[in-house]
């Protein structure tokens, strides 16, 4: 029989635990919570699979949110095309977009591309208010509400994006492929010499990570019903990104989940105390993670983990 | 539009565009961080002109000689507590420390003044003198302030012993500690020049702009643009970049629609990055 380790017994116990939580918990605003913190942990996962395992800090990722959402909206509204089929559309088109700007910008170092990438969602968001033909311009784009109206369903949509995009990344995390991300990410000199084609994973990363993006943003667009472009495509998205996995610990696989977490509880319930206050709180957590915990809060518990061990070696003798 | 009204309205651009770029270069070249809260302080700046002219009718050319001292020590305040602590870690990890000051710098701003868009009225800002061409008088005072920067700043590059210092120490700064600079002093030193520098920019383009505590992130990427134009390291680069993209964006009105105008700073970053990552001039490959 093979081995089932204690992580997949949790790892399946959580995921029952969400299969059923609408059966016994009505409650709409804690199963829009969920859809969005599930929504979170999907993108915030794309991200960290070109920020965190490869090193590439992007601060242009609210661009592939844009595109997944567009080409939902789009298909749905000019064409009829049912919502549900578009989100792997949605994903295909970010990640083909990514491809189309990463070609040129990987090959930039650290700042360069990161500071680029601020250009890239910059530009993008200017153009989709610009054509209007299209995109519907800066008043964006109102699709069709059912008069009969659950989150359920949307709850279980994103709950099964968010377990399978899960497990790409600890499939990513592990495999040959995550290991050339990483050694990427360590010295990109290095990890040429040793024979990692670092072009084609750089690309691959950034193709998967826009694909993952794509996607969250092609369910937000049928999750809300409005898509525009000062939204979707806003600087701001792209920065809750980064805050999201700095917070949880970047590069690491459970960092998106915790980060997460942390954020959706920050903003659903500690800032809407304190409104003026956001951006001051998000500031301060970056410099403080940046200089004193760089793993956020995976690199907290794993120190923590560390003591306890230590603690109980020392008592045991 | 005529041509010779693109062509002075560029030089001039070009010369705010410069002063805005300093800071960003001079940190850059010199320690080889961007500073990414450029944008912040850029806003703070135009913020306190604004505060110090709508309180005392201070005019703008005065409030920088009382801002200038007050960023520069708050430059070498984050330079000393913040940017100083993880010079050993990655570099990204300096590019995303300064981001968060960017955050909490507009934070403070949205509490001070609120998230309206502001400007203020100088008595002289409707007058014009004729160069060429009508130009309007605080546009003039921009170009002069400019230039007066600019010689400066060399002066003080070429001239001085703590200019020299900040040179040798954005060639090599291991050979900079042998031989007796004080590494860390002279890098804070940077930062707050590089800061008052910044808030120079700012208070300069909040005589013709009006602004909000977003401003600066779009002058951030046009700094950026700058001085990659321009090949990274040097203030003359500074300022052929500054000219070259303020000339470009001038003329594109001829081809461009208006509202793509945002976009050419990044288009032509992304071009230079990737066809000529050397800059304008190439003579070294930093990147």
């Amino acid at each position: 029989m093979a081995r089932v380790t204690r992580a997949q017994i949790a790892f399946i116990l959580i995921g029952l635990f969400l299969f059923l939580l609408p059966v016994f918990m009505h409650n709409q605003y804690v199963i829009h919570l969920c859809i969005m913190t599930f929504l979170f942990i999907t993108i915030a996962i794309g991200w960290n699979i070109l920020g965190g395992y490869t090193g590439q800090i992007s601060f242009g990722h609210a661009s592939f949110f844009g595109v997944g959402a567009y080409t939902t909206a789009i298909l749905w509204l000019r064409l009829g095309v049912h919502p549900l089929l578009t989100i792997p559309l949605g994903g295909l088109l970010a990640a083909v977009f990514g491809v189309l700007w990463g070609y040129p910008l990987l090959r930039l170092r650290g700042y360069f591309f990161a500071i680029a990438t601020i250009g890239v969602g910059e530009a993008t968001r200017v153009l989709a208010s610009f054509w209007e033909s299209l995109t519907g311009g800066s008043s964006g784009l109102t699709l069709p509400v059912p008069k009969v109206f659950s989150k359920v369903p949307f709850y279980y949509e994103m709950l099964i994006i968010a377990l399978i995009v899960f497990i790409v990344s600890v499939w990513a995390y592990r495999s040959k492929f995550g290991l050339g991300l990483f050694a990427i990410k360590d010295d990109i000199d290095a990890s040429e010499t040793l024979g990692v084609n670092t072009p084609l994973y750089k690309i691959l990363a950034l193709a998967l990570s826009g694909f993952i993006v794509g996607i969250g943003g092609s369910f937000y667009a049928q999750y809300i019903f409005y898509v525009e472009p000062g939204d979707v495509f806003s600087f701001e998205k792209s920065v809750n990104l980064i805050l999201i996995n700095i917070v949880g610990g970047i590069g690491t696989i459970f960092g998106p989940i915790f980060g997460a977490l942390i954020f959706l509880v920050l903003q659903e319930f500690v800032l809407v105390l304190f409104p003026n206050l956001h951006l001051l709180v998000y500031g301060l957590l970056l410099v403080v993670i940046i200089i004193y915990q760089p793993n956020g809060l995976s690199g907290v518990i794993s120190y923590v983990r560390r003591k306890i061990v230590k603690k109980r070696r020392r008592g045991g003798t | 539009m005529s041509i010779d009204y693109l062509l002075v309205n560029a030089i001039l651009f070009g010369a705010l565009y410069a002063s805005i770029a300093y800071g960003l270069s001079i940190i850059y070249g010199v320690m080889k961080v961007v500073n990414l809260a450029h944008g912040g302080t850029l806003m703070l700046g135009a913020y306190v002109a604004y505060t110090l002219f709508t309180w005392k009718h201070v005019d703008p050319i005065l409030s920088i000689i009382i801002a200038l001292p007050v960023f520069f020590v708050l430059g070498m305040l984050i330079q000393r507590y913040l940017v100083d602590k993880i010079m050993n870690a990655p570099q990204i990890a300096s590019l995303l420390l300064l981001f968060g000051v960017w955050l909490l710098m507009k934070n403070v701003a949205y509490l001070i003044w609120s998230g309206d868009e502001v400007g203020y009225n100088l008595g002289y800002a409707l007058k014009t003198v004729k160069v060429f061409v009508p130009v309007s008088i605080p546009r003039v005072i921009i170009f002069v302030i400019s230039i007066v920067t600019t010689v400066l700043l060399l002066m003080f590059l070429k001239r001085t012993y703590l200019g020299k210092a900040m040179r040798a120490l954005s060639q090599n700064r291991d050979a900079c500690s042998l031989v007796g600079i004080p590494v860390n002093r002279v890098a804070q030193i940077t930062f707050g020049l590089g800061t008052a520098l910044a808030a120079l920019g700012g208070i300069l383009a909040s005589m013709i702009y009006s602004f909000s505590p977003e401003f600066g992130g779009n002058f951030l990427l046009k700094s950026f643009c700058i001085i990659v134009l321009g090949g990274m390291e040097s203030t003359l680069g500074v300022i052929v970049g500054s000219i070259v993209l303020s000339l470009i964006e001038s003329f594109s009105i001829l081809v461009i629609p208006i509202d793509l105008q945002e976009m050419i700073s990044f288009v032509l970053l992304v071009l230079i990055l990737v066809i000529k990552p050397t800059g304008i001039f190439g003579k070294r490959a930093t990147i």
